[in-house]
């Protein structure tokens, strides 16, 4: 900066900080009262230290939106199709508002059975899907999840068959999914083993939202018995290593997930700053790898 | 507090104060007030402290007890006897202040200027906890007040060819009887200075402000009413020894005192309410991608791609009162309630611009929590006169401090590394001292102490988030746990005082425990591109350190005055390893001559090498130097002006050197001639 304007823009300033000054006097002395008497000055300050108190953690709530609605075949049950987020590919958790059609009213006790189909041109396949529980949620949904293993487009689309049986009412209802995007940053793909000559199907379902610090982090693993079945993986060992690749670090105290069920594996990642991360994993049956250099790119 | 009052009312009360006064309590209030002030640095002071133009860091350097540690031309951060940061309080007329860098390019000292400095105080070891729980000592600075019934102006300006550095500085005084208004300020402008080689040393330019206005109001007699406003701002300031420079440096400080002339049965008392803010811009903007790749230690050259933001911010609110009573014939009782709190934050955002993966968002972590410490204390002393020829002080200290992570990140970025912060890290610290001080004839006096102090963790020590320290090229985190760390010391001085001839000896010996030091931790990766690995703030086992001085000053003639000034320091853990950022044995020397309207003053200054390194801290044995500056000035008076015309070189033999604890080994100024013009109306 050169001298002259420094110096000549500097008074003005300090002219107009003359009320910044004004402001801050009349603070010390409001200071000043409130503290009454300065001889008990720390006295108070003990106190309010000791006062300090831990803020109250609002949970978080999920905003559902609609993807479809759709009556039953025979028109006995009308299903709302809900979602946190447009359909990608990847693990959706999908939630399932069925009520009854003559009267409106939630239904609150039924199997229901999830058949997520992909119709492409030359053929049609399905995808890893789990079924929700016999019971609603305290919302009221019946919570599934359908793992998207591709994207859709204009002209190859998913449809989701939903089987219900309500205390001997069956019935189906058929969404047509309006889209299943792909991500910029994949949170699903599939992998080839070359020993067990299997396709595996591996996805990210946490963190959702990723946060500086400890977050968790899950997967689930798939793989294809055949067009129509994709059962969950749940004899892998998977290690992961996050990284940031423009800065060529890792992260401390990581936890390597481990098998919790229905091909969920859960464990912890640490990210130490924002930014683009990239967590390499290395995934293993019986000793022998499946796939190599796979990893999940998460920024934010 | 009470020599300002005496220059403000005419010696009045000082003249009332003198018929009551008995011999021993003149002794009570040395022992009390300056402590350990060593007289002969006096004359270091006022002589430098006369060119305004010059930093407060020349003055620093040649106090006896002090060093510095330099990462630039400006802003060098003051170490007193081997300790540094947390280590010591660096106060403003007791006001507790603490910079917004994680690098700690911005000492307190670097808002004080000559030209508003009125006195600096050094209490050594724990025997500076008047101001502050402290095992290395007190350093505060004063600030010049405004003067009742008085009218100066002041003005100047300097230049100095190293650096092509400019500086103007004016002053002016107007007081009345009741009030009095006194404005003082410097702009300075340096480029970046040439070394010993003749080489232009890139970085050491900087650019800054300072401007200090202060008001006095008496509503009554007796009752004083002080407020300072201070202003300091830096701009451009280059750090050769780091890889980011500063582009923006704000302080603001503001104080409201309140002085009567007695309060109570008290004396002395004053009472403070102040605060102030510090900004703090440290970016990479300024540095090619070059100067990076030769600097890494690490052979990372990705840094091409990479610009770096790091803002800090603090802010202190704090009050004080102190005073002193005469509570029986023989005791003197003085006492200082306190309380701050601070606030401070530091954040780093990396922009990449990588090539290969384009678009990529900006990196960015709390490299500072978001963090609060609020902090009272109680000091209390008592000095007792033994006999005549001895007084003994007995003085107590205890702060309760209580720090807490504030933001969400910070505290999940300690989750990161294992630990929860989310409560408040309470700590009680005391520090106790006694001390004696023997008077067997009327120039000698011996002074001998034994103390115990405590000094809280810095935020940097306790919550800092992978903070890149650029001499020994780690990244180190904070330790939410880490204890207080301890010092038990002694010390000695003896000292003889006529006019024309004063020496002092002194030495003090410290061991310190739960000493607070970096230890690698292998399994943490390091965050910085540049960095080699991952340090965590410990508390290791224990260390001692030995600081010695030896002062001489002989006026034989009127007209001439030598000085000496020796010190010494030495420290080592307690498995005999040196501890980092000692300075070497260092000498001064100075011929000062003095007659009529003419001043010469040649000076020689001598570093020992410095081969007590500690390698692990990335520490390089350093040669010694052997420098001479020469200085004169000629006043020309008439009538109620005075002209002083000033001119010297520094660095004579244009010596390419740099000092031990200069980081980075980056030269110091080689030849600098300065010519300096300044008026004075009485």
């Amino acid at each position: 900066m050169p001298a002259g304007v420094t110096l000549s823009g500097y008074f003005i300033h300090i002219l107009l900080m003359t009320t910044d000054g004004l402001h801050v006097i009349y603070q010390l002395i409001n200071k000043l009262l409130q503290m009454k008497h300065i001889l008990f000055l720390f006295v108070l300050t003990l106190f309010v230290a000791a006062c300090e108190k831990d803020e109250d953690i609002i949970p978080e709530t999920v905003n559902l939106q609609t993807i479809a609605t759709a009556s039953s075949e025979t028109g006995y049950f009308n299903v709302e199709l809900l979602a946190g987020e447009l359909l990608f590919q990847g693990y959706n958790k999908l939630y399932l508002d069925i009520m009854k059609n003559s009267d409106g009213s939630r239904i609150t006790q039924a199997s229901v059975s999830l058949l997520p189909l992909m119709h492409m041109t030359t053929m049609t396949h399905a995808a890893p899907f789990e079924n929700p529980k016999n019971t609603p949620n305290d919302d009221g949904y019946f919570e599934g999840a359908v793992v998207f293993i591709m994207p859709s487009n204009p002209d190859e689309g998913w449809t989701l068959e939903v089987a219900i049986d309500a205390g001997g009412q069956k019935d189906t209802v058929i969404f047509t999914i309006p889209v299943v995007n792909s991500l910029e940053e994949a949170r699903e793909f599939n992998v080839v083993s070359e020993s067990a000559g299997k396709t595996y199907f591996i996805s990210l379902t946490e963190p959702s939202k990723p946060k500086v610090g400890l977050n968790d982090i899950e997967f689930t693993i798939h793989y294809r018995e055949n067009m129509m079945n994709f059962p969950a993986a749940e004899d892998l060992s998977v290690t992961i290593e996050p990284e940031m690749p423009s800065m060529n670090h890792g992260s401390p105290n990581n936890v390597n997930p481990v098998h919790t069920g229905n091909g969920h594996y859960k464990g912890k990642v640490n990210f130490t700053m924002t930014g683009w991360w990239r967590v390499n994993i290395e995934v293993s049956k019986d000793g022998q790898p499946i796939g190599e250099n796979l990893s999940f790119d998460i920024t934010f | 507090m009470l020599c300002l009052l005496t220059g403000l009312t005419g010696n009045l009360p000082a003249q009332q104060r003198g018929r009551d006064i008995t011999k021993d309590t003149v002794q009570i209030e040395e022992v009390l007030v300056t402590q350990r002030i060593v007289l002969n640095d006096e004359n270091t002071v006022k002589y430098y402290q006369s060119f305004y133009s010059s930093g407060i860091d020349k003055i620093n350097e040649r106090l006896g007890s002090m060093s510095l540690i330099s990462r630039g031309a400006y802003a060098k951060e003051p170490v007193l006897n081997g300790f540094s940061s947390g280590q010591i309080n660096v106060t403003i007329g007791g006001m507790k202040m603490f910079g917004a860098c994680t690098d700690k390019m911005d000492p307190v000292t670097s808002y004080v200027e000559p030209v508003n400095l009125k006195s600096i105080r050094i209490n050594e070891g724990s025997t500076g906890s008047k101001n502050g729980s402290t095992i290395g000592g007190t350093f505060d600075m004063e600030l010049q007040s405004p003067e009742k019934s008085a009218f100066t102006v002041e003005a100047g300006a300097n230049y100095e060819t190293a650096s092509k550095g400019k500086t103007v500085f004016f002053l002016s005084n107007f007081g009345k009887e009741r009030w009095a208004y006194r404005i003082s300020g410097v702009y300075k402008h340096y480029s970046p200075y040439t070394d010993g080689n003749g080489r232009k040393v890139p970085f050491t330019q900087y650019e800054k402000v300072n401007l200090l206005q202060s008001v006095l109001f008496s509503p009554a007699t007796g009752h004083d009413l002080t407020f300072d406003w201070l202003i300091d701002d830096a701009f451009d300031v280059g750090y050769p020894a780091l890889p980011m420079d500063v582009s923006r440096a704000k302080g603001r400080i503001y104080s409201l005192q309140y002085a009567p002339e007695k309060f109570l049965h008290l004396s002395d008392f004053n009472a403070r309410v102040y605060s102030n803010t510090v900004y703090h811009l440290m970016d990479d903007s300024r540095r090619d991608s070059l100067y990076l790749v030769e600097n890494s230690r690490t052979g990372k050259a990705d840094s091409v791609y990479m610009k770096m933001d790091m803002p800090g911010w603090s802010r202190t609110w704090g009050a004080f009162a102190q005073g002193s009573s005469r509570w029986s014939e023989r005791n003197l009782l003085s006492f200082k309630l306190e309380t701050y709190r601070t606030w401070q934050k530091a954040e780093m955002t990396m922009f990449m611009n990588n090539l290969t993966s384009p678009g990529e968002p900006p990196m960015f972590a709390e490299t500072w929590p978001e963090h609060r410490r609020q902090v009272s204390g109680i000091f209390l002393k008592n000095d007792y006169v033994l006999s005549p020829k001895i007084v003994l002080g007995i003085d107590l200290r205890a702060d309760y401090s209580s720090s807490r992570v504030l933001s969400e990140q910070g505290k999940q970025q300690f989750s990161s590394l294992g630990y929860d912060v989310d409560k408040s890290f309470r700590k009680f610290v005391q520090s106790a001292n006694f001390t004696m001080a023997f008077t067997p004839a009327t120039a000698w006096q011996a002074k001998a102490g034994l103390g115990r102090g405590e000094r809280l963790p810095t935020l940097s020590e306790q919550f800092g988030f992978y903070l890149f320290n650029a001499y020994d090229g780690y990244d180190y985190i904070g330790n939410p746990g880490i204890k207080t760390e301890k010092s038990v010391n002694v010390f000695g001085k003896l000292s003889y005082t006529r006019p024309a001839f004063k020496f002092s000896a002194e030495a003090s010996y410290n061991h310190i425990s739960d000493y607070i030091l970096g230890v690698t931790v292998p399994d943490y990766e390091a965050l910085n591109l540049y960095a080699t690995g991952t340090k965590r703030y410990e508390n290791t086992g224990g260390a001692r350190t030995f600081s010695s001085q030896f002062q001489l000053f002989w006026k034989p003639l009127p007209a001439f005055e030598f000085f000496n000034l020796m010190k010494y320091n030495r420290g080592e853990t307690n498995d005999n390893e040196p501890l980092p950022l000692m300075p070497p044995l260092k000498n001064l020397f100075s011929i000062h001559f003095e007659k009529r309207n003419y001043q010469l003053q040649l000076e020689n200054e001598y570093s020992a090498p410095q081969n007590r390194i500690n390698t692990g801290y990335g520490e390089t044995k350093t040669p010694g130097f052997t420098l001479l500056h020469l200085r004169t000035g000629y006043k020309i008076r008439t009538g109620k002006s005075v002209v002083n015309l000033n001119a010297g070189v520094e660095n004579l033999l244009d010596k390419a050197y740099s000092e031990h604890l200069d980081w980075g080994n980056y030269n110091r100024p080689g030849r600098n001639f300065y010519f300096m013009i300044s008026y004075k109306s009485l």
